[in-house]
């Protein structure tokens, strides 16, 4: 284990060098967040129908997605992709440890230091200037941190699924891609969820992709009462558990086949 | 170099291109289901939001197809002759952007077309 938390922390650090990268990071997500803020101000200004969230909530939606995209946003890990591609995921072969342990840990550091970096500013200046409420109550707020811990396991489990499919694929794009634009649009990062129409909402809400953006936020804008939050994090802690063994199966799979060239 | 050599030298680099994608045919077909299913599947959520709504203003959902039509056209098109802009950063990170320089070409044209035989940029 301590192995494990010693990798953690070291690419923990290593991320938490591209400070530059987070600022500029940063103006990009508040130029997209206003751009899609505005979207839906004009949308529930020409239009007076019940909508299944109040506009303030989707404001607080969107800059929570602003600032926590990277959980989602961060695909296969570019390291290990370079591995695959030149052959020595050899040598991570031949490593003392794990192997899905090790890049499922190298998975969630991804999906900690650099959203750390660029969340705590853009949370600041959302609330400050751009509309971002505080949490519903403090049930809401505290469960939004559960979430959001689990949002990062979950999101870290499929990343680590799709760096596996890198071992048939090896040059890759192709199907990572292709899970990424159900990933995108299907966690609620381009629209919030409950906007999707009636009847796709039974498939939103068990297909795994929920559980890493739509969940949180919407447990934080108390869109979805502290009271019902129990099921939606079951989801989510079910769809992490079966995507780790899903992948655990896979690298056992792809490593037994594995050829290396070259020496 | 007349413009119309560099020219020459351009399509071939994309022809080269072309082929060396075919090596890794189905990542290759992936990729161009993929791009296409990312750009169908982001405009379900436009239309999620006009089935919501109604219209926006006076747009109705055909007027913003048509825009969100235009503008992907242009993105791949753009993309697909001219990605090696895309990866100039990386390679002056680690200090190979001099390859390009040292190329008895134009570094506008190298640039265009880096990346495009194949995954590594050279």
């Amino acid at each position: 284990m301590s192995a494990y938390w010693a990798i953690f922390s070291a690419r923990f650090r290593t991320l938490l060098q591209y400070r530059v990268a987070a600022l500029a990071g940063l103006g990009t997500q508040i130029f997209f967040g206003l751009v899609r803020v505005m979207i839906f101000c004009a949308f529930y200004q020409s239009s007076t129908t019940a909508q299944p969230m109040t506009y303030e909530q989707v404001v607080t939606y969107i800059w929570l997605g602003q600032s926590m995209f990277l959980i989602v946003m961060y695909g296969v890990d570019a390291d290990v992709r370079a591995m695959i591609a030149s052959g020595t995921v050899a040598y991570e072969m031949l490593r003392p440890m794990d192997l899905y342990a090790l890049w499922y840990t190298r998975a969630v550091a991804l999906r900690t230091a650099p959203v750390i970096m660029r969340a705590a500013p853009m949370l600041v200046l959302a609330s400050l200037f751009m509309g971002l409420q505080p949490p519903a109550s403090f049930a809401s707020g505290c469960l939004w941190v559960v979430a959001t811990l689990g949002s990062v396991l979950l999101a870290s489990a499929l990343a680590t699924v799709m760096t596996i499919s890198l071992l048939w694929t090896i040059a890759g794009d192709g199907i990572v891609r292709l899970l990424y634009s159900a990933v995108f649009i299907f966690s609620g990062s381009i629209i919030p969820l409950p906007f999707f129409p009636a009847w796709m909402q039974p498939v939103l809400n068990l297909l795994p992709f929920r559980g890493m953006a739509d969940v949180p936020f919407r447990l934080y804008t108390g869109n979805i009462p502290p009271g019902e939050a129990a099921p939606a994090l079951v989801h989510q802690f079910l769809w992490t558990v079966a995507l780790v063994c899903l992948g655990r199966w896979l690298l056992a799979r792809g490593a037994r086949r594995l050829v290396v060239q070259g020496g | 170099m007349s413009m119309f050599d560099s020219m020459r030298l351009y399509g071939r680099y994309l022809a080269i291109s072309i082929r060396s994608q075919m090596q890794y045919r189905a990542s290759f077909l992936m990729m161009a289901f993929g791009n296409f299913l990312i750009t169908a599947i982001e405009f379900v959520s436009i239309w999620a939001l006009f089935a919501r709504f109604g219209s926006l203003r006076a747009w109705t959902l055909p007027e913003v197809a048509l825009f969100y039509g235009i503008i992907n056209i242009a993105f791949g098109l753009s993309e697909g002759l001219a990605r090696g802009f895309d990866l100039c950063a990386g390679m002056v990170k680690r200090g190979e952007f001099d390859r390009v320089l040292l190329r008895p070409r134009s570094t506008l044209l190298r640039s265009t077309v880096l990346g495009f035989g194949g995954c590594s940029p050279s």
